[in-house]
């Protein structure tokens, strides 16, 4: 049977890599080498397949079809976007687990929209980009759910969509051992008047809940409340949630923190695991 | 519904360097394709994204479309002065 050996939530901010000389070294560095603690944290879990949860932004998809979850089971390549400056590779999926969850979802009541070949944008591309495309050993599984662009996706359709996948990973007989990285956020203001600010108590807060392994205090967040006081783009701890929800009673620990207002974003690393 | 079609032509001028520059080169024959007011019209010409973000067009979105047809990112600083100047 695979196994679930935890998760990680950390930012998926194009600028890290568009732009990396924005911010002071230090809080670069400090940045890249969270990135890189995630990276060895997964082959010290002998980890062999991520699910890495992110949100599109309004790049592959437009008005005329918005996923509200969505799953690749086939080819997928990243990132789309040139300024991201990151080569635009093809990244190993596992096909059979990531069909597997699929289809155990239509059977349980998660409607997918499914990727057959797709070429994703940086929210997924970026991290595995960052923690495990030069690692032969380790697959992908992205996940898209709309946590951008309205309208949005309920928090506690992301929990259930995560308690789903783990329900479909631990009903997998192959020998899997699997991670799962929530991306995106903290608080962050894309293309809003505010863009720039980042809201260090907020971002602290949360990341607070999810070290006391309180995922209900962040599933009761308004959308309204969210994007209030961490942006349009703090909207994406709605992937943060479908981690949670797939590790399942979990503790968290954090990683790192920094707000880098040259990137425009509250960057929070954390590690999760029952 | 319209500022769904607004976020439309938004997002296809966004797309990709092809369209964006069919916009650029002529931008009534381009919104002609769409069914957009007069009011519509005027505020992606004109780039008036405090306009467009106000009608409902998505935040982000309004902003790729700026990076587009404004020089990229490196345009972002007057795209913030729009967004903050005074109604």
């Amino acid at each position: 049977m695979a196994e679930i050996v935890g998760g990680f939530l950390l930012p998926h901010d194009p600028l890290v890599t568009a732009d990396p000389d924005a911010p002071s070294k230090e809080q670069g560095d400090a940045v890249r080498n969270a990135f890189k603690h995630v990276a060895k944290r997964l082959e010290e879990l002998a980890v062999d397949t991520v699910i890495v949860v992110g949100d599109d932004h309004y790049t592959v998809f437009g008005p005329q079809c918005l996923p509200r979850c969505l799953i690749v089971i086939g080819d997928a390549a990243g990132p789309i976007e040139p300024w991201v400056r990151l080569p635009q590779e093809p990244f190993r999926i596992n096909q059979p687990l990531a069909e597997h969850i699929m289809q155990h979802g239509f059977d349980n009541g998660i409607d997918w929209a499914v990727a057959k070949s797709i070429t994703l944008d940086h929210s997924t591309s970026l991290p595995i980009h960052l923690c495990f495309q030069d690692k032969p050993g380790i697959s992908a599984i992205p996940v898209l759910i709309n946590s951008g662009v309205e309208p949005l996706i309920p928090n506690r359709r992301c929990y259930q969509i995560g308690q789903a996948m783990r329900e479909a990973v631990l009903a997998w007989d192959g020998p899997e051992r699997v991670a799962i990285i929530g991306t995106g956020g903290i608080s962050h203001w894309v293309g809003m008047k505010e863009m720039g600010r980042v809201n260090v108590e907020w971002d602290q807060m949360i990341m607070a809940a999810v070290e006391r392994g309180d995922a209900e205090a962040i599933i009761a967040l308004s959308d309204d409340e969210i994007i209030r006081e961490s942006g349009n783009g703090g909207l994406e701890i709605k992937n943060w949630i479908v981690a949670l929800g797939f590790v399942d009673r979990f503790r968290g620990e954090v990683i790192e923190y920094q707000a880098v207002h040259e990137w425009v974003t509250g960057c929070g690393f954390m590690e999760i695991a029952a | 519904m319209s500022h769904f079609t607004t976020e439309r032509t938004l997002w296809d001028i966004a797309s990709g360097p092809a369209q964006t520059q069919s916009f650029l080169a002529d931008p009534d024959g381009f919104l002609s394709r769409y069914p957009l007011n007069d009011a519509e019209k005027v505020m992606i010409k004109e780039k008036d994204v405090k306009g467009l973000e106000a009608m409902g067009s998505s935040s982000m979105l309004v902003m790729l479309f700026w990076v587009a047809v404004s020089g990229g990112f490196a345009s972002l600083g007057e795209y913030l002065g729009r967004m903050n100047a005074p109604a």
